[in-house]
């Protein structure tokens, strides 16, 4: 926002410079012509009456104002000399802090470090002696509240402020005060719109009194207490209700003072009478009491205080027996007044280190590693023997032995068997059941044999166990790896989380310090700023200042060593280098003679909040800590109790594998080669003998049944001559010969036959033989052909 | 006669000034790992130090810090500035904010019933959420504690969204106008939270206190 052009009653223009302050409805400037004076100005030109108002007060100012309040001193005229109001000069009022700084406990501690109750009780003097000079010439201040009164701690005396919203009693008009805050606001005027209001003394009676309260019971409100009825009750509601909380009607009014409160006693009769006249029912009608007699109150209460025997700082009325404050400290532990950091309980200081925690963080490592018992190692496994037992062996020697009679037999007999056949038929065809009778009972006695063999039965039953024993044993090894990769998670996800707290318990000590660290510095160089203002130009000797140079420098608001070196000295008529120079020499030699104190710097409530908030810290980590490692015990104890289980399951599977073992009649090779037969010897091989014999006999049987004679051969009466038209027999031909037309050597050649051809014989005539040829021809065959070579 | 002492009284009688309640309802959810969490630390520090150093806020205003990132803690029990202390907040697991509402409204009940006990007034309490997701648990019950709050001027409740958060959902919950963090701008948004708290904590406690809307330009929002 774009400052306003200014211009002062005589036409002159005023320069704004930097802001000093900023409320709701303006801004306050400092002027660079005049240090000792500040200008507001309105964020919006603010209506005509109020122009009025200010250009009234700034020619009416009340005798001695200056040391009631920042009265108006000038009003501005925005845009053009005699234009529109938009602001008014004021004295600035400098070191005075807000009377809510004084009056409640925490702040005054830290703004007002030496006041004690006398006081608060000289302030609220002084504020009575404030409104008293006001009304005393017909004006009230309206808007009474805890910001626009200021208090200077050196002295207890009080600035009003905010004095444009004051009601003006000018010649003929009353120019009223707009504003107000319910908690200032008497019950008559609760809800009730300020701005066509006209106040009058017994409504600011009520402020007042409201305001002496806060001062004299250390910031309570008189009418919030404790409500013992049902709902909500508002502090506007309260006043309304005339439900004074420290009176003597406040129980039938179900009001209580909050549990830590001076009680209205402790006041001279005389003042509490007021408190109750001023907050009464009958109060609207009949008047409160005004600022005159609530200074005369204040004045005899003031003048009857006296210091406790046993804590100095303790002031109260002579009328009491005993010391209040000591009293509640005694009651309430609270110390409103002394010096706290003496006697304040609680921790004085915060200390964490690893070792307060090591037995807990020792504890937890050697959880997290949990004893756990491993399987006994198995005994090495007896050596089995290398060769089966004698009767097994002999066994098997007998079993192989009969193997190979049979198979030798077997092959034997079929062969011989053809040969027979070869030679004779007859004597084949008879020979062919009884030999395959003997053939196929020894075959069934060796296949007996072989099946009630021991050895195999006994091996099989054995490998059944032993598979069944090292499967187990493979269970019980994949559980265990699963049980250590299970703990091994478990372990490292509990431990990291341990770390994660011990690191930020860690992080603990170093925060505190940071922590303190910063409030000390915050507190030095407000310490520093104050013993900087403390020195002020007009009390030491400068070399080459002069007393007028000294008032040069006051008029630019340039006041003490702080002001020197924040200020630019240089602006002030007077000063050039040199004198700067020397002024800025002065400032930083008074400088040097500060000193800290940090016994002074932190309250102690506030060192004592930052204490219990790290003990507090402390405190949780430590028992997040102790809760993430009590579960740890329990799991600790299960992981060993289930490693033993499982150790017992591994041994146990072990023997099982070893009993298995050891059920084996000899050693594995021993065994297989027992079992596992010679080629030869191999059943497979053995079969295939016997039935590629077989087969071939099959096939002979097969080939002669198709030709018919096999049949002839087997059920055909001895040969006999016939007629060479009756069919004959079918011969092989032993030789090779020549088929002729006729039964002599003469005849000519019917066919060259050779040695193996079977043919049929249809006649016979003195050896020679008719034979059938190919293509149904016919020939005869001589003697010679028939004997065998 | 040794009358009892309510809890907390003894701070009460050193600082009768009205209180002007807040609970900050922080997402640290794990979304909010690496900067914007940075961002949210610096910010609370600055909230801080901006409290402590206005004489009347840093006796009125009373702030507690709940968190939301996994579970709901309670961080911080009211305190005025003097004793607030904001520990670094870390980001992880997801984001339980109806429960961490409804703790928000538990907290403030109880620190009511203590200022009527205690005979402290009180301004008008504030939730101020900040999230940068959506809840992950049921918020229907929390948005109705929400609306009652503000039907009953039990509270405001004000809602900032950061960057990748469900505003149709906070628009659920929230009978203002849900805000949106102009990127990770936490320090202004602070500024302004501690500005607006100053303004409260000088006005009256029946006041209704017209705020420096965040969303006009230059603001660290927008709706």
């Amino acid at each position: 926002m774009s400052q306003p052009v200014l211009f002062n009653s005589r036409g002159e223009r005023v320069a704004l410079g930097p802001e000093v302050g900023r409320g709701g409805e303006g801004v306050v400037y400092v002027l660079p012509k005049d240090a000792s004076r500040v200008a507001k100005v309105y964020l919006t030109a603010p209506p005509a009456e109020q122009g009025q108002k200010l250009t009234w007060m700034a020619a009416h100012a009340p005798p001695g104002v200056e040391k009631l309040a920042a009265w108006p001193q000038e009003v501005l005229h925005e845009g053009r000399a005699g234009g529109p109001v938009r602001g008014f000069t004021m004295p600035r009022v400098s070191g005075l802090k807000p009377i809510h700084l004084l009056y409640s406990t925490a702040s005054r501690r830290k703004e007002f470090p030496t006041a004690d109750w006398s006081f608060l009780v000289q302030t609220a003097l002084n504020c009575a002696s404030v409104f008293e000079e006001l009304h005393a010439v017909g004006h009230l201040v309206g808007d009474v509240n805890e910001s626009n009164l200021l208090v200077s701690p050196r002295d207890a005396t009080v600035r009003l402020i905010d004095c444009d919203s004051f009601q003006i009693r000018a010649d003929k008009r009353v120019f009223r005060c707009e504003v107000g805050v319910p908690l200032f606001t008497p019950p008559e005027l609760q809800g009730q719109a300020f701005g066509g209001l006209e106040r009058t003394p017994s409504h600011e009676g009520f402020s007042l009194g409201v305001l002496l309260f806060h001062l004299l019971f250390l910031g309570r409100h008189p009418f919030t207490g404790v409500f013992t009825g049902q709902g909500e009750m508002t502090p506007e509601r309260a006043i309304r209700e005339f439900r004074f909380a420290y009176g003597r009607n406040a129980r039938a009014l179900q009001m209580t003072p909050p549990a830590i409160h001076l009680p209205l006693g402790t006041l001279t009769p005389e003042l509490g009478r007021l408190f109750e006249d001023a907050f009464a029912p009958d109060a609207p009608r009949v008047g409160r009491p005004g600022a005159t007699e609530w200074y005369r109150a204040l004045q005899a209460l003031a003048r009857s205080l006296r210091s406790c025997a046993q804590e100095p700082t303790h002031k109260y009325p002579q009328h009491l027996q005993t010391c209040p404050w000591c009293q509640m400290m005694a009651t309430r532990g609270v110390a409103f007044f002394g010096a706290p950091r003496n006697t304040a309980p609680g921790p004085q200081g915060f200390t964490c280190t690893f070792q307060e925690l090591e037995p807990l963080w020792t504890e937890s490592q050697r959880l997290l590693a949990p004893n756990l018992i491993s399987p006994v190692a198995p005994p090495p496994m007896p050596a089995l023997p290398d060769r089966l037992p004698a009767e097994l062996q002999a066994e098997v020697e007998r079993v192989r032995q009969a193997s190979v009679a049979m198979l030798v037999g077997g092959v034997l007999a079929t062969v011989g068997w053809w040969l027979v056949m070869l030679v004779s038929a007859r004597v084949g065809g008879l020979l062919l059941v009884p030999g395959g009778t003997l053939l196929g009972s020894a075959a069934v006695v060796w296949w007996l044999s072989r099946k009630h063999q021991r050895l195999p039965v006994e091996v099989a039953e054995q490998q059944g166990l032993l598979r069944q024993a090292e499967a187990g044993m493979a269970a019980a090894q994949a559980e265990s790896e699963r049980f250590k990769d299970e703990l091994q998670r478990m372990a490292d996800r509990a431990r990291q989380l341990l770390h994660g707290l011990r690191a930020e318990y860690g992080k603990l000590q170093p925060e505190f310090e940071a922590e303190q660290r910063r409030q000390l510095q915050h507190r030095e160089a407000m310490q520093r700023e104050q013993f900087l203002r403390g020195a002020l130009i007009e009390d030491h000797e400068i070399d080459g200042i002069k007393q007028v140079l000294k008032a040069n420098l006051v008029r630019w608001g340039i006041e003490s060593a702080y002001d020197v070196l924040k200020e630019d000295v240089r602006q002030v008529p007077g000063f050039g280098e040199v004198r700067t120079t020397k002024l800025l020499a002065w400032a930083k030699e008074v400088e040097k003679g500060f000193r800290f104190d940090p016994g002074l710097a932190v309250s102690e409530a506030e060192r004592r909040a930052l204490v219990s908030h790290f003990l507090q810290r402390k405190a949780s980590l430590r028992s997040r800590l102790e809760a993430e490692v009590a579960p740890l015990r329990a799991w600790s104890r299960e992981m060993t109790k289930r490693s033993g289980e499982l150790a017992a399951k591994l041994e146990e599977a072990w023997q099982g594998v070893m009993r298995a073992n050891l059920g084996m009649p000899a050693t594995r090779p021993a065994v297989e080669a027992a079992l596992k037969p010679p080629v030869w010897e191999d059943r497979r091989v053995l079969l295939a003998m016997v039935l590629a014999v077989m087969l071939g006999g099959v096939v002979g049987l097969v080939n002669r049944a198709t030709t018919g004679t096999v049949e002839q051969v087997k059920v055909a009466p001895p040969p006999v001559a016939r007629d060479s038209e009756e069919p004959a027999e079918a011969e092989v031909l032993p030789t090779d010969c020549l088929a002729r037309e006729e039964a002599t050597t003469g005849a000519p050649v019917v066919e060259r036959l050779t040695a193996g051809s079977l043919l049929e014989v249809v006649a016979k005539e003195g050896g020679w033989r008719k034979v059938v040829l190919a293509g149904g021809r016919e020939g005869w065959t001589g003697p010679g052909c028939w004997s065998p070579p | 006669m040794a009358e009892q002492v309510p809890f907390g009284a003894l701070s009460f009688a050193e600082n009768p000034e009205p209180r002007c309640p807040c609970v900050l309802l922080l997402d640290t959810s794990g979304s909010m790992n690496g900067r914007p969490i940075e961002a949210l630390n610096a910010g609370l520090l600055q909230y801080r130090d901006e409290l402590a150093a206005d004489s009347l806020a840093s006796k009125r205003v009373e702030v507690a810090v709940v968190t939301f990132g996994g579970q709901v803690q309670t961080l911080h029990d009211f305190s005025t500035a003097e004793a607030f202390f904001p520990t670094a907040l870390t980001a992880e697991g997801n984001t339980p904010m109806g429960e961490a509402i409804v703790r928000a409204t538990d907290l403030l009940s109880a620190r009511k019933s203590l200022y009527r006990q205690n005979g402290i007034l009180f301004y008008r309490p504030w939730i101020f959420l900040i999230t940068d997701g959506g809840p992950t648990d049921a918020w229907q019950a929390a948005a109705e504690r929400v609306r009652q709050g503000e039907a009953s001027k039990a509270f405001s409740f004000f809602s900032v969204g950061v960057e990748g958060a469900n505003l149709d959902v906070l628009k659920q919950i929230s009978v203002r106008e849900p805000l949106k963090l102009d990127g990770l701008r936490f320090r202004d948004l602070f500024q302004w939270l501690s500005n607006s708290q100053k303004a409260v904590s000088r006005s009256q406690t029946t006041d209704e206190v017209r705020l420096v809307n965040p969303a006009a330009p230059g603001g660290w929002a927008s709706v």
